[in-house]
């Protein structure tokens, strides 16, 4: 079966959320150009904005998004969506399972509080990513979100599990205020990484801006289990094989002692 | 004018129980058929049970601690939004919901005024400004007195009690208020001294004040300047196991003078059993049942998820592990007093909850006068107001109330003495304590009755075995004359007004009131002062002015 194509007939002129079309939500109706989306301020009608091809559900495309539309892919829990244009903001919100790769860029709250489920960008992704709303206690609980292109401020705001790579260069107070999980920062990083953090692991390729001072500097040593993170990385794809020149040397932050100092913040000293 | 005809009359402040009558509204009042001019509509409602608008004493509808819980329960708004039609405004929340929803909701149940109890008078202009944004309700407050630091000098310096009946007098006029609570008197103070309890007699580090001092003045300067509402006392130790015989200490020492304790439920609390923790809800009904001058509510809690906002940041500081989900805020508010905001949930398996529950319903129950028990939840501290319906039921229906009794913890049911008493309120008497009792409690004439020239503020209900349906869902509802709910739906959004009242005071208190302004308080005393005119400025809305008996 070929994959549902939605291209967008227009360029929307307001916000347009796009959380019905998943695969969940779409197999369960029988209607598809009746289902209603909400534009602006008020419900409107699918096939009013898209034009529909394919038949299969449990493989969505969306095209000709732009950076109006939100929430992609929100609540999901299987099948895999693509987005061959801009991925708009709050793209998987909340997902529990499945796959969204994004070509283009993303905006902000790039899968805010998902728990599970794998989201792959291209481009460059705003604020917010894999953080917690500002309704929520946490950030995202589980999962892995990969940006090949920059990212914005607050990564991993509050995440309580799960991995967030960045392969560009990340903005300031990446990991603020984390509980747990990972956060790998391949370019440069802003200022402040691991504001706040109670636990968790942040892994800058490079030093960044500015450090906190509630953060330890426990000195340059060998992380080993780094060794078998890189060797586990470099197997996900070949596009993930540089990491096998990654080595365990690493310059050792703790903290934030402000708040159980229980976290790292290491920058890596051997990239290959 | 309208005639409601041939419907079954509960109207308790004329002793009317039940009786088939015909009633007419004209211009917003109740009218006399034999003077009143032609009838432009009837509408028959043979059958169904007509009763006063529904008045609340004492919920928590406006002001600063409101909407730190709306924010705090961010979640609560966000999976709870209302939706705009062509008559309603959108808004959001079931538990402490936007200003907006909070009026339909009210109106919806068939609610027409509700009074919020804790104004602190540097938040009274926003305060008003929030009641003024929730429709369909006639609006009140009590400002907060008793912890505030120029009381508390003035009473230190033992300043001629006049002063302290011109400065109470000045600040129910400045705040547009409509009476006095007085909050852990002393307590919110000397937790800013470090003081993590204060019981009746123990004194403030700072002032060397007892409760029990600040309670008396404020209850000789209530009396003196006439304010109809006798003082509102939220009393010490809230929440404490055993603190019954601080609610007793301190019922005696009104000495006879008019009082009001607020949610009485939590004021309720043994110190026996296992666990210590029993009901005493026997002891203070049989005060209640013996003081003529003490009236209540019961602040009755319900099983769910709540947040508790008090001005008692002592008592919430406490209560703050309990807090659930885990978050919560205790601030210092200016001069005046604190504020407290600690989210909960009251769980029916909960040994502790459940018991609560149980010693509100008992004092509901045990109290032999319906005209001086009031029914509150203390929105939103026992539970929300959306479950009056639920609670009228509890009240009106023994059988229901015992399989409630079977559903929640054991022990705590075996330990009450709910399912032993057989007493049922009965329609007039739910009238009186959501009516009629409060109207009176409160001075206000024209209100809670069905009387010739009262206002016409009227909840029509379609009888029904379910009295939670019943009552969730009136058929009418008139606000001032006009319906504005139909089947339970908001159909119109009448004008609505605040009630004030305005004792006198020499204007003098205003030389010494400056001074402590200019060197103290974050505005000047002119900002501080709300007039007559900037009230009725908020959303057209019209003042209703009582009288204070002099």
């Amino acid at each position: 079966m070929k994959p549902m194509i939605f291209t967008l007939k227009k360029k929307p002129r307001w916000r347009l959320d796009l959380s019905s079309l998943t695969p969940d939500r779409l197999s369960a109706v029988q209607h598809i150009t009746d289902l209603e989306l909400d534009y602006g301020s008020r419900p409107t009608r699918l096939g009013e904005l898209f034009s529909i091809s394919g038949e299969n559900p449990e493989h969505i495309e969306l095209r000709r998004t732009t950076e109006l539309v939100t929430r992609i892919g929100a609540n999901m829990t299987r099948g895999h969506i693509s987005v061959k244009a801009h991925g708009g903001s709050y793209l998987g919100h909340g997902m529990k399972g499945g796959t969204i790769k994004v070509n283009g860029n993303c905006g902000d709250w790039l899968g805010c509080e998902m728990y599970w489920g794998r989201i792959d960008v291209e481009g460059d992704a705003g604020d917010y990513i894999g953080a917690g709303k500002h309704t929520g206690m946490y950030g995202m609980r589980d999962g892995l979100i990969t940006v090949w292109g920059n990212a914005g401020n607050r990564i991993g705001d509050r995440m309580r599990r799960g991995m967030i790579m960045i392969g560009g260069d990340a903005g300031d107070f990446s990991g603020s205020g984390m509980v747990a999980g990972t956060i790998l920062i391949l370019g440069k990083s802003g200022r402040l990484p691991g504001y706040g953090m109670k636990r968790g692991t942040i892994i800058l390729g490079r030093r960044p801006d500015r450090i906190g001072t509630t953060l330890a500097n426990c000195g340059t040593l060998k992380m080993e289990y780094l060794r078998l993170f890189f060797k586990q990385l470099s197997r996900m794809g070949s596009r993930y094989r540089f990491f096998r020149n990654f080595g365990p040397e690493v310059r050792l932050y703790t903290g934030d002692l402000a708040n159980d100092g229980k976290g790292e913040v290491m920058v890596l000293l051997n990239r290959g | 004018m309208i005639k409601l005809k041939g419907g079954k009359v509960y109207d308790p402040s004329n002793g009317i129980d039940g009786r088939v009558m015909d009633l007419y509204i004209e211009d917003g009042r109740l009218a006399d058929p034999a003077t009143a001019g032609r009838i432009d509509r009837v509408l028959d409602l043979a059958g169904r049970i007509i009763m006063p608008g529904g008045i609340d004493i004492h919920t928590h509808i406006g002001g600063g601690k409101v909407n730190i819980a709306r924010m705090l329960l961010a979640e609560d708004h966000a999976s709870n939004p209302v939706a705009p039609d062509m008559l309603m405004r959108s808004g959001s929340g079931s538990i402490a919901p936007s200003s907006f929803v909070t009026g339909y909701r009210y109106a919806e149940m068939g609610y027409t005024s509700c009074f919020e109890p804790a104004m602190m008078p540097v938040n009274a202009r926003q305060s008003h400004l929030e009641m003024a944004d929730t429709p369909m309700l006639d609006t009140g407050a009590y400002v907060l007195l008793g912890s505030d630091d120029f009381l508390l000098r003035l009473l230190q310096r033992n300043k001629d009690p006049q002063l302290v009946n011109d400065y109470v007098a000045w600040t129910i006029q400045a705040t547009r208020a409509m009476g006095v609570k007085v909050v852990n008197p002393g307590g919110i103070n000397a937790f800013k001294f470090n003081q993590r309890k204060l019981d009746l007699d123990e004194s403030n580090r700072h002032y060397g004040l007892t409760p029990r001092a600040i309670l008396s003045a404020l209850l000789d300067a209530l009396d003196a300047i006439g304010v109809p509402h006798p003082l509102h006392v939220h009393a010490c130790n809230l929440g404490v196991p055993g603190n019954y015989r601080t609610t007793l200490n301190t019922i005696a020492s009104a000495e006879g003078r008019p009082v009001h304790l607020t949610h009485v439920q939590f004021h309720s609390y043994g110190q026996e059993g296992d666990r210590k923790f029993s009901s005493a809800a026997a002891q203070v009904a049989e005060a209640v049942n013996l003081n003529p001058n003490l009236s209540i509510d019961v602040g009755q809690v319900m099983f769910g998820q709540t947040v508790t906002a008090s001005a008692d940041t002592m008592m919430q500081h406490r209560g703050h592990v309990h807090a659930h989900p885990n978050k919560w805020v205790c601030m210092d508010i200016e001069c005046d007093a604190g504020c407290g905001v600690v989210p909960f949930r009251y769980r029916d398996k909960n040994f502790v909850n459940a018991l609560q529950w149980c010693i509100g319903l008992e004092i509901f129950l045990l109290v032999n006068d319906p005209w001086r028990v009031f029914m509150t939840t203390d929105h939103p501290n026992g539970a929300p107001f959306t479950f009056y319906p639920h609670l009228i039921r509890l009240l009106m229906d023994r059988s229901f109330r015992n399989d409630m009794l079977g559903t929640i913890n054991r022990d705590a049911a075996g330990a009450s003495v709910l399912s032993s008493i057989d007493r049922e309120y009965s329609l007039y008497e739910i009238a009186i304590i959501t009516r009629a009792a409060p109207a009176r409690s409160l001075g206000l004439r024209d209100l809670g009755h069905l009387g010739i020239g009262a206002i016409a503020d009227i909840t029509v209900y379609r009888p029904d075995d379910n009295l939670e349906a019943m009552f969730g869902k009136p058929e009418y509802v008139f606000k001032h004359g006009e319906p504005c709910v139909r089947d339970g739906k908001v159909c119109a959004i009448p004008a609505t007004s605040t009630h004030v009242v305005e004792p006198e005071y020499d204007p003098g208190i205003e030389k010494s009131l400056k001074h402590y302004f200019d060197r103290y308080m974050t505005m000047s005393l002119e900002n501080f002062k709300i007039s007559r005119d900037e009230l009725e400025g908020y959303n057209q809305h019209s003042l209703l002015v009582h009288d204070c008996r002099l």
